[in-house]
């Protein structure tokens, strides 16, 4: 690999670790925001429109900051893979250009809610109305860009043809290219994961505040009262949404030993193709697991790396990141469990604490998820179809770019949490 | 009419890409144009509060214009996009650190409570200065994407003949802030921002003319259809100049509709004088086009989008002028709380 070709996939790697991060929370908070302001409506409570009124704050911060990285992601698309963007344009054209549109509905309707909280009273079905085109936009966007990344790990409805030397696609059918089989699998999994971790973080914010409060004068406050609603309410969507990403998680796994079984191979550092083959679980190895989570039975066969040339194998690293990726989905179900089941621990530091580390451990399985989708298909952007350095940019200057981008992003990181955090410890929820 | 127009669907997707284009430079120039309201708090009067509010929703609705510029090149125009990465990658790289500066700046001021750091000399130049070579920047590659500039031109000797056209962009956009500022800020053509924005603009379509008529010959020689290109929009420019300084009869009003029509004129005449070129003589736009079932799914995505996205946008615009009209008659209480996001 060439050094420029490694910065800008360093590159590349950072803008959308970067990204997911705001982009996940973006797609979150609206719908935590519009449930809270539903729920405070329907039951005349005061604390949730309150909870929907200081997390919109939070949605205003973080759309900004995920605005600008969604930019540099497009821009970077240009910029460093204009190869891929003259290959595949014709398939991933039209989910491109309606998520401009999703993105106008979104950013729109985010100025019309934020603004116009009180505008017509205390408690008003219309303002509330304004945040549902919020909620839709962010996950229209989320979906559609998701569609690009399922054409990348499976591309569908192109015919290719090597023209001067050159892959080209010579037939399309952009519906066929945007729903291809890997879409339904990628979609559903990533963006129920993104509104898991949204409410686990919610939840984690709320145990912090409680814990905060722990023996002091306000443990029965009006303040304690509100954190511990938020906490409750943040803590079921969580565990709802932790349910459906368990069933996602294993539609995606059946999916990638159907049409990617290198990269289940190379996750389950499988050497040899086998019946009853074993799952390797965070180093333990389960007898004929692998089988059965495929096929349903332990004679399922299933695909090993020496079935696959070596040199298309994708780094080995990403194993690991999978299993932390399954033990964080374990952990995020049973929590909430926990917190149901035992009740005398609810407002006990182990508890806060494991909230909190439930919430850490969302955000660290979005991030694993997309590491092992992207970097378990290289060495290609599209699979089987355009090798990544062929769609490398020719431009010289990435190295100096690769340098300064991301401190641009360490800035914008500290100033959002900065200003948030310092934010909500100066403005203490009112009664 | 239906067979004009799928034998020409190509320019029709170039024109949109131009909408895209025409409307960033309209909402972004009245907000960087606003941003000076920022660097000299003292020149705001009365309707500072007006400023800040209108700002803010605004240019959460900005960029997406200009990603929808990008974008529709992308997905109309997948051929032109090596030559145009290539072409753009200098502008393109100091435009997102400007615009991640600026937005740093906006959390700052809009969302934060650091009022020390608001008032400082530093972060209010610092906020101005992004703003403004974010806007250079995205003029510098609008200007090279419009006129067709080569990568080969770009990056050879020859780069600097860039130089006047991107002037004359900057100069068109200046006089627009200018106006604009008058009709949204408040500011009267006599105020040091606005009468600023006007000087910058004498000034730079000035030097842009004796470059471009020193210049010209040379660039001729070598892209003849992109010196007339330039020749043409040289002469829209001016129309822009002569009406930002004219004022059309002293209402900020008719002169900002007046300059954001001769700014379409200028971005859509521009590019059916170029087409059937996109880089001459390089690249057509029909060889750089997509796939004619992506075309047309993409132009029927366009229709629908925008049956939704015109009227969303004049219910963002109609909510914030009603909401700046009773800040400036003084009968909303939150007046007080400046340009902050309270909650």
């Amino acid at each position: 690999m060439s050094p420029d070709l490694l910065w800008g996939r360093v590159l590349m790697a950072d803008t959308l670790a970067f990204h997911i991060f705001f982009a996940l929370l973006g797609v979150g908070i609206p719908l935590l925001v519009s449930l809270a302001e539903l729920v405070g409506m329907v039951r005349r409570d005061d604390d949730f429109l309150q909870f929907a009124r200081r997390w919109s704050f939070a949605m205003g911060v973080l759309f900004v900051v995920g605005a600008i990285s969604g930019t540099v992601v497009a821009v970077e698309f240009f910029m460093l893979w204009p190869g891929f963007v003259a290959f595949a344009g014709p398939a991933i054209g039209v989910p491109m250009f309606l998520e401009v549109f999703a993105f106008f509905i979104e950013a729109i309707f985010l100025g019309v809610y934020m603004f116009t909280w009180g505008r017509w009273g205390n408690r008003s079905w219309r303002h509330w109305l304004s945040s549902l085109p919020v909620v839709l936009g962010s996950v229209a966007s989320a979906f559609l860009i998701t569609t690009v990344n399922a054409f990348m790990n499976e591309p569908s409805g192109i015919v290719t043809q090597v023209v001067g030397g050159v892959q080209k696609i010579v037939q399309v059918n952009p519906w066929q290219a945007m729903f291809g089989p890997a879409t339904l699998p990628e979609t559903s999994h990533s963006i129920v994961a993104y509104y898991t971790t949204t409410f686990f973080v919610a939840a984690a914010i709320c145990a912090l505040a409680l814990w905060r409060r722990r023996g002091t004068m306000e443990t029965n406050s009006e303040t304690t009262r509100y954190f511990s609603k938020g906490l409750v309410f943040c803590l079921t969507l969580a565990f709802a949404c932790a349910l459906v990403v368990g069933f996602t998680g294993d539609a995606s796994a059946r999916f990638l030993a159907s049409h990617e079984p290198l990269k289940l191979a190379t996750i389950e550092q499988l050497p040899a193709t086998e019946s009853h083959a074993p799952l390797r679980f965070l180093g333990i190895r389960i007898p004929d697991a692998l089988s059965e989570l495929v096929g349903g039975t332990p004679q399922t066969v299933v695909q090993g790396l020496a079935a696959f040339d070596p040199a298309l194998w994708p780094p080995s690293f990403i194993h690991w990141l999978f299993d932390g990726m399954a033990a964080s989905g374990f952990f995020l179900v049973v929590v909430p469990i926990v917190y149901a089941v035992r009740r005398n621990w609810r407002h006990s530091r182990i508890m806060f604490g494991l909230i909190i580390a439930a919430a850490l451990a969302a955000l660290f399985s979005v991030e694993a998820g997309w590491i092992v989708t992207e970097v378990g298909r290289q060495p290609y952007v599209v699979a089987g179809v355009l090798k990544t350095a062929a769609a490398f940019t020719p431009s010289a200057g990435v190295v100096v770019i690769a340098l300064v981008f991301p401190v641009l992003y360490v800035v914008l990181a500290v100033a959002a949490f900065w200003i948030l955090i310092r934010h909500y410890t100066h403005h203490a929820p009112l009664h | 009419m239906i067979a004009f127009f799928q034998a020409h669907t190509p320019l029709a997707a170039m024109l949109l890409a131009g909408f895209f284009l025409w409307c960033y430079i309209v909402v972004a120039s009245v907000e960087f144009g606003a941003t000076l309201f920022i660097l000299f708090p003292k020149l705001r009067g009365p309707r500072a509060v007006s400023v800040a509010q209108l700002l803010s929703p605004v240019w959460e609705v900005n960029n997406v214009f200009l990603v929808g510029f990008f974008v529709s090149l992308l997905a109309f125009f997948p051929g032109f996009i090596p030559w145009f990465a290539t072409a753009l990658f200098i502008p393109l790289s100091v435009f997102i650190v400007a615009n991640g500066v600026r937005v740093l700046s906006v959390l700052i001021f809009f969302y934060s409570p650091f009022e020390r750091i608001q008032q400082s000399l530093l972060a209010r130049l610092v906020f101005a200065t992004s703003a403004y070579t974010a806007m250079a920047a995205a003029a510098w590659g609008a200007t090279v994407a419009i006129i067709g500039v080569t990568p080969e031109l770009w990056l050879a000797q020859f780069a600097w003949l860039l130089v006047p056209a991107v002037l004359f962009a900057l100069a068109g956009l200046a006089a627009f802030a200018g106006v604009g500022m008058e009709l949204f800020g408040g500011a009267d053509s006599s105020t040091s921002p606005v009468k600023m924005f006007t000087d910058f603009s004498c000034v730079a379509y000035a030097a842009s003319a004796v470059w471009f008529f020193k210049m010209v010959p040379l660039f001729a020689a070598h892209n003849i259809r992109s010196a007339d290109v330039l020749w043409t929009s040289v002469a829209l420019a001016l129309a822009l100049a002569l009406a930002a300084l004219g004022r059309l009869a002293r209402r900020p009003s008719a002169a900002f509709f007046a300059l954001a029509a001769l700014v379409g004129i200028l971005i859509f005449y521009v590019i059916s004088l170029q087409y059937p070129y996109l880089v001459y003589p390089f690249i057509t736009a029909a060889s750089a086009y997509t796939a004619t079932s992506t075309a047309t799914i993409l132009f029927i995505v366009c229709i629908l989008g925008l049956v939704l996205v015109i009227p969303s946008l004049a219910v963002l615009y109609t909510l914030f002028l009603q909401k700046n009209k009773s800040y400036e008659t003084g009968n909303n209480t939150i007046e007080s709380e400046g340009n902050k996001i309270i909650t």
